[in-house]
């Protein structure tokens, strides 16, 4: 799983944390246990977001085989 | 007689040397070198090589004409039989055929108001369809984890985007399919880039459009291939064209409308900034959430509390004991009355025995006198003269003989 996929399931989870949490009717064990969980996920996802390096790819029909493959892309100056 | 046949066969050419030399003639008049002739496309064919072959006509009259890959692919709309042109260039002959005709330097569409005329034509054309009907639209994905951009590799509008995506959102990558925006072969390159990726799923939201222009420069995004690819798409699409007062065919039948370029790069991710943020307001509502819990918790604690059982456990004890201590006195209570009432109700008894029985008598001063065999003697006939009796007294017995 990259780390793509685990934002949105991170996401999810913590979705689920809080409202279960906000609807108040769990025991106190899985009060804090969900509380935990919930904190770790958010820390997750920030650093998730954080760390994001983003990639910038131009599609370039290849020499070669003359398929397009993705290569970076690099901004021409008009 | 001979001297004719010379000077026949000295005029004599071959239909080659007649079309060059009429070429000749042509080429070098300078008025047809450099002209601009006015008229409404007909016959146009697009030819596989990129060279346009049309006739240019008017009510009476009609000449061919060419425009050559090189000339086509600077156009800015795509030629189309019906539309007026205004087309510059020059007279030539096209020895092979021994045709003149009109080569196309540049073509630019006279008068607007046809353009628009095939807009409103098209536009109701896939509206019956059910092209732009809400109910195909897509939802966009909320976190994309590519977009797709369909656009020119140059120019301010793919600046843009790629400024926008990379400021908002840096989760995301970006995917870009270059493409022609404005010729005759936008259209086709257009479909082309959304076909790509749809068919090796490349992107999980695309943006297609390009910068503004003039109507005959976005005029690509007003073409029914480019709004049939589009609907077909499975990927979601934005599309951007031009600017805010731009409309085009393709933005009916995308799944939203940007205004801009950056407007589109906006709308397909979410602000990082914003995210974290609300991942900070998540982090506060969870504790805000356990606090509460814990609230509710040591309330209803408390309320347990409150209730004796919990205070003090011997006290349901204690009240029981209380209870049965209660029952034990009443117990007791109620058999010493009902003693009391018996030994009462025993006393009248044995007095008023006592006022029936002998004994009592015997005790005021009277006695009992009775035979041996102790049968009470209660008249003279009872004993004989010589008879041994008792005379029963309060303290004893007398033994006596009768006389």
């Amino acid at each position: 799983m990259n780390s793509k996929e685990n934002f949105e399931v991170s996401l999810k989870e913590l979705e689920g944390v809080v409202k279960t949490l906000e609807s108040g009717e769990i025991s106190l064990d899985e009060m804090l246990a969900l509380y935990e969980k919930g904190i770790k996920l958010t820390k997750t996802c920030t650093n998730l977001l954080d760390n994001a390096e983003q990639k910038i790819n131009v599609l370039v029909k290849s020499r070669e085989s003359g398929e397009l493959e993705e290569q970076p892309f690099k901004p021409l100056e008009n | 007689m001979g001297t004719e046949t010379e000077e026949k066969r000295e005029n004599m050419l071959t239909v080659s040397q007649l079309n060059l030399y009429i070429k000749q003639i042509i080429d070098s008049v300078p008025m047809l070198n450099g002209i601009v002739v006015k008229g409404e496309i007909s016959n146009c064919k697009i030819h596989s090589s990129g060279h346009i072959y049309m006739s240019l006509k008017d009510e009476s009259s009609v000449i061919r004409a060419v425009m050559f890959r090189s000339s086509a692919s600077r156009l800015d709309f795509t030629p189309k039989n019906g539309i007026k042109v205004m087309a510059k260039g020059r007279i030539s002959v096209y020895e092979r055929d021994g045709q003149y005709q009109l080569y196309v330097d540049y073509m630019m569409v006279d008068g607007i108001g046809d353009l628009h005329l095939a807009f409103e034509q098209l536009k109701q054309k896939l509206n019956a369809e059910g092209l732009f009907a809400p109910e195909h639209k897509k939802k966009l994905p909320k976190y994309p984890k590519k977009v797709g951009v369909v656009t020119a590799p140059t120019g301010a509008a793919i600046r843009d985007i790629i400024n926008v995506l990379s400021r908002r959102f840096s989760y995301s990558d970006i995917l870009i399919y270059p493409v022609l925006v404005q010729g005759v072969n936008a259209a086709e390159s257009i479909v082309k880039a959304i076909e790509y990726f749809n068919e090796f799923n490349a992107a999980d939201v695309l943006i297609v459009g390009r910068g503004g222009g003039s109507i005959e420069d976005l005029w690509a995004f007003n073409e029914e291939i480019v709004a049939r690819a589009i609907y077909k798409s499975e990927i979601p699409i934005v599309s951007a064209v031009g600017h805010e007062i731009d409309f085009t065919i393709s933005d009916f039948a995308a799944d939203l409308r940007a205004p801009t370029p950056s407007a589109a790069a906006e709308l397909v991710v979410p602000s990082q900034t914003e995210l974290i943020e609300k991942f900070n307001n998540v982090y506060s509502r969870l504790t805000r959430c356990a606090l509460n819990i814990v609230e509710k918790k040591r309330f209803s604690l408390k309320y347990l509390e409150d209730k004796n059982v919990i205070k003090n456990p011997n006290a349901k004890l204690d009240e029981k004991r209380m209870y049965i201590d209660s029952l034990t006195m009443s117990l007791d209570n109620l058999i010493s009355k009902r003693m009391m009432e018996k030994q009462q109700s025993l006393g009248v008894m044995v007095s008023k025995l006592d006022g029936l029985s002998p004994l009592g008598t015997i005790a005021r001063g009277f006695s009992v006198a009775k035979t041996l065999d102790n049968k009470v003697i209660k008249r003279v006939e009872d004993v004989n003269s010589g008879d041994k009796i008792s005379v029963v007294v309060e303290n004893g017995e007398i033994n006596a003989t009768v006389d």
